[in-house]
Formats: structure tokens, C-alpha cells, sequence
């Protein structure tokens, strides 16, 4: 067992707080906790990362269900969630499809976020404190669509293009039409900066700029087009 | 096809994690402003506002800068100070500041957003970039910069415009991706041509990139088609603000 500590501001620009008065609503919790993978890993939520104080925004759990309150109901007809309809309304259903194991650990403070899939393989994602401390709410549901996409089977098939943030080698997506990954997440954040509702001007630039950066760093062949 | 979970929350024999969270009010000093407690108040409420939820987040936010705005120089003064005390890996309290720059409009904050667009990109201080990269935090703060010198611009600011166009040379290729778009939106085919001259013939390919609506970008294939049938329990959002609630 790992122990970690974490210092984390009441008021600040990730959202958490503004948030808490939101997510902190049984029918929420309670949907939440049974569609996104939470249900069967209390032990991972416990021991100081909110299962017994799922409304404070300072612990990790209630920061996870920001993510969540954020992905159900960011678009304006939050209740038409159908595939034919843009990914800022199926985008939670297709996280809520495809990880169905979410667990909270500290992590070695190298990634955030974990897919575990395959044969022989328990399937999971692990999130670690980067996840719910460096990471603003509308990138925590960048975050869960990415790993979701891989749960759902898509793997990274490329190479990071020359000088990319993301770094060199393995782990970018070939082009926006392989539909990885990076797309997912880039495309969420590209309907969210257009057509977010229930947030502010700030958060929907926020989604831009970090789209735009997905988007010029994370495809092998640049899409050609910027938010 | 949704998975279907089976397991129950009965504590199992794997080996978990333990954290211990301390919290403090806000990640500011005001060093120098200690006898301006209404104000930096105000900027701690607006960078908490900045990224309020529900129905009237938006309104509420646009109240407080609002309000902000009928102090433009000292607030400019309080966030350029701040920003510059800030640990550099407060990442997101730094971009945060430089969004309430860029919404304040100010020009007295051109001198700002140009210090930040010329500083140095610290070197990657992630082990796993692909997961989280600080080079891709400290890009994000300039692309920030160059939406605000875009406003600026697009209001008549020459000097916004000449900073943008020192920009479109900048060494790492989303800064100056975003300041080519940037003066492209302001200034037409003009532009266009003006840029196809000023920029080196290696990095031509910017001018092919196009801000585009999200509407007529590919989209994601998702599930295309097919009927929905696992939704129906989503609860309606919650507009009260002081709720009790508990997990499992």
C-alpha cells in the first residue's frame, strides 16, 4: 500500500469547489457511483480519497465525480445522449459503455491516468492524483473519454510528430480520421469551448486552448484545422 | 454495448492506496497588496468563479469581472505581480491569471502577455508527457496570451498586432500556430498575403491549417445510429446549492 500527501487550494481555477454544490446530490452520487465504474471499488475510494466524504471537492472522489457531472450535462439537451447526436451528448455514455472498473491510487507522479486491457488482464482504469489535482474539470472528462476509447478497444498507432509536448516515440494517434484516442478527447473539448452549457466563458477557452494543443502535437499527420 | 457490473462493494483482499488531503484558502500571496483586501478578494472570486458549473455560472462569473473591470489598472497591477510569484508548476493558478488579464481587455496589459510569450519554456519536467506534460501547461498559458493580444487587436490595438506578428516566429509550433490564426482572423486575406511574405517558406504549412466550426469537422464515430437504451434513470441537475450527500 502506497501512502501520499497532498496540499490543495479551497478556491481556485480547477473548478472543484463551485462544482462540490452540484455533484453533492444523492440521485447525482448515487447514478454516478453506479454508471462510471465506481460500483465494486469502495476500497480504492477509501482511506482519505472521499468515499466517506464524497461531497468535500478537496478529496479525489468527488473531485472524479466533477468529471462525471461535467460529461452528463454539458450539453444543453443533456438527456438526448443517441450516437447520431455530437459527443458532447453520447461522450458520457460512451465513458459510462466502456469503463466499467475505475479505480483511485496515488501513482508515482509520472502519468495520470491508466488503461489496463487484454488477455489475462484484469480491465480497469486507474486514476492517480495528477488526475484530481492537476487537472482542470473539462480535461478530467478529456481524461475518462480518452481512457475510455482505449477500454473500447483503440489503441495509439503512431509516432509523436517531431518537437510535440507530448514528447517522441509511440503513444500519438496516426491521423483525426483513425478516430483514437486524442481524437476523442480534442473533439469533446472542441464541442465544449462551441456549445457548452452549465459553465463559463473562461472554461469553455480553457477546453480550447487545451484542444488546440491536442490537436497540434498529438497526430502524426496534423488534421489541418485548429478550434 | 454497456458492461454490465456484478461486483459488489464488499472489501476485497487487493492492496489499496492511503492519501491525506490539507487544504489551504487560496493558492495567492498578495505580497504586496495586504492593504487592498477588497480587490484581491474579488480576483480570488472571479478565478473561483472562472470555472463555476450549473445554470448560472456564466452570469455570475460575468458579474464578478464585471466588477473588476471598474478597477483595471490596480487589478492589472495585483495579477502581473501575482503571476510572477506563483510557483512555476501552479500551473492552472497561472493560466487563470492570464485569463483574467485577457478578459479584463486592458492594454495596460500588453506589456504582460508580451513578458510571458518571451519567457523560456522550462524544459519537460514530466516523466510521462503523454499523460501530463508542464510543456503543454506552459503553452497553453502563451496560447492564452495570444487570445488576449487577439482581442486587443481586433479592437484597433496596433501594438497588439505588431506582437502578434513577432509571434508568428516563435520557436514552438502551437504558439505560433495561434498567433498566425490569430492575425488571419483580424485581418482577412490581407493578412494572408502579408503573412505569406513575413513567414519562412518552412513554415508555410500554418497558413493550410483553418479555424474551423466544430460542426463541419469529422466527426467521431462513437456508435453512429443506434438507439439508446440505458439512460433513462440520469437525474436532472441539481440548482440546489447546499446539498448532503453520501457515496455508495
Amino acid at each position: 500500500m502506497a501512502s501520499c500527501t497532498y496540499t490543495v487550494p479551497d478556491k481556485n481555477a480547477s473548478g472543484d469547489n463551485l462544482y462540490g454544490s452540484r455533484i453533492c446530490y444523492q440521485p447525482f452520487i448515487d447514478y454516478a457511483w453506479n454508471t462510471y465504474g465506481f460500483s465494486g471499488n469502495k476500497n480504492y475510494w477509501d482511506d482519505g480519497f472521499g468515499w466517506h466524504d464524497a461531497c468535500n471537492t478537496s478529496k479525489p472522489l468527488a473531485r472524479a465525480f466533477n468529471g462525471c457531472w461535467l460529461l452528463t450535462y454539458s450539453a444543453d439537451d443533456y438527456l438526448n445522449d443517441s450516437w447520431s447526436s455530437p459527443i458532447l451528448n453520447w461522450g458520457r455514455r460512451y465513458v459510462r459503455n466502456n469503463i466499467d472498473d475505475l479505480r483511485s491510487k496515488c501513482g508515482d507522479g509520472s502519468a495520470i491516468a491508466t488503461s489496463f486491457s487484454g488477455f489475462f488482464v484484469n480491465d480497469r482504469v486507474e486514476l492517480y492524483l495528477g488526475f484530481f489535482y492537476s487537472t482542470d474539470v473539462p480535461g478530467r472528462a478529456e481524461v475518462l473519454l480518452h481512457e475510455a476509447r482505449h477500454q473500447g478497444g483503440k489503441s495509439h498507432n503512431a509516432n509523436f510528430p517531431s518537437g510535440s509536448v507530448f514528447g517522441s516515440g509511440g503513444g500519438a494517434d496516426s491521423s483525426w480520421g483513425y478516430n483514437g484516442a486524442w481524437m476523442y478527447g480534442a473533439l469533446y473539448l472542441w464541442w465544449f469551448y462551441a456549445a457548452g452549457a452549465r459553465t463559463t466563458p473562461a472554461m469553455r477557452q480553457r477546453a480550447r486552448q487545451r484542444g488546440n494543443l491536442v490537436i497540434d502535437n498529438a497526430f502524426a499527420t496534423h488534421p489541418g484545422f485548429s478550434i | 454495448m454497456r458492461k454490465f457490473d456484478t461486483r459488489g462493494d464488499t472489501p476485497t483482499m487487493d492492496t489499496d492506496d492511503e492519501l491525506k488531503v490539507e487544504a489551504v484558502v487560496h493558492p495567492f500571496s498578495f505580497r504586496e497588496y495586504g492593504d487592498q483586501p477588497e480587490v484581491t478578494a474579488l480576483i480570488v472570486e472571479a478565478v473561483n468563479r472562472m470555472s463555476g458549473a450549473g445554470e448560472p455560472a456564466e452570469e455570475d462569473y460575468r458579474v464578478c469581472i464585471d466588477r473588476l473591470c471598474r478597477k483595471t489598472k490596480l487589478v492589472s497591477g495585483i495579477i502581473q505581480a501575482e503571476y510572477f510569484d506563483m510557483p512555476e508548476d501552479a500551473y492552472l493558478d497561472r493560466w487563470a491569471l492570464v485569463m483574467l488579464a485577457v478578459e479584463l481587455e486592458d492594454s495596460r496589459s500588453l506589456g504582460f502577455l508580451e513578458e510571458i510569450l518571451a519567457s523560456a519554456i522550462p524544459e519537460e519536467k514530466s516523466k510521462d508527457p503523454h499523460s501530463f506534460t508542464t510543456v503543454g501547461e506552459e503553452v497553453m498559458i502563451r496560447t492564452t496570451a495570444i487570445e488576449g493580444l487577439e482581442r486587443m487587436a481586433a479592437n484597433g490595438n496596433e501594438k497588439a498586432v505588431k506582437l502578434l506578428l513577432h509571434n508568428i516566429g516563435h520557436e514552438t509550433f502551437s504558439i505560433r500556430r495561434a498567433a498566425t490564426q490569430a492575425l488571419l482572423a483580424i485581418g482577412g486575406e490581407d493578412m494572408r498575403e502579408k503573412l505569406a511574405s513575413e513567414l519562412p517558406k518552412r513554415h508555410h504549412n500554418l497558413l493550410k491549417i483553418h479555424r474551423t466550426d466544430v460542426r463541419e469537422a469529422e466527426q467521431a464515430e462513437g456508435g453512429l445510429f443506434l438507439k439508446n437504451q440505458d439512460d433513462a434513470e440520469t437525474p436532472a441537475p441539481n440548482e440546489d446549492r447546499s446539498g448532503k450527500a453520501s457515496a455508495g
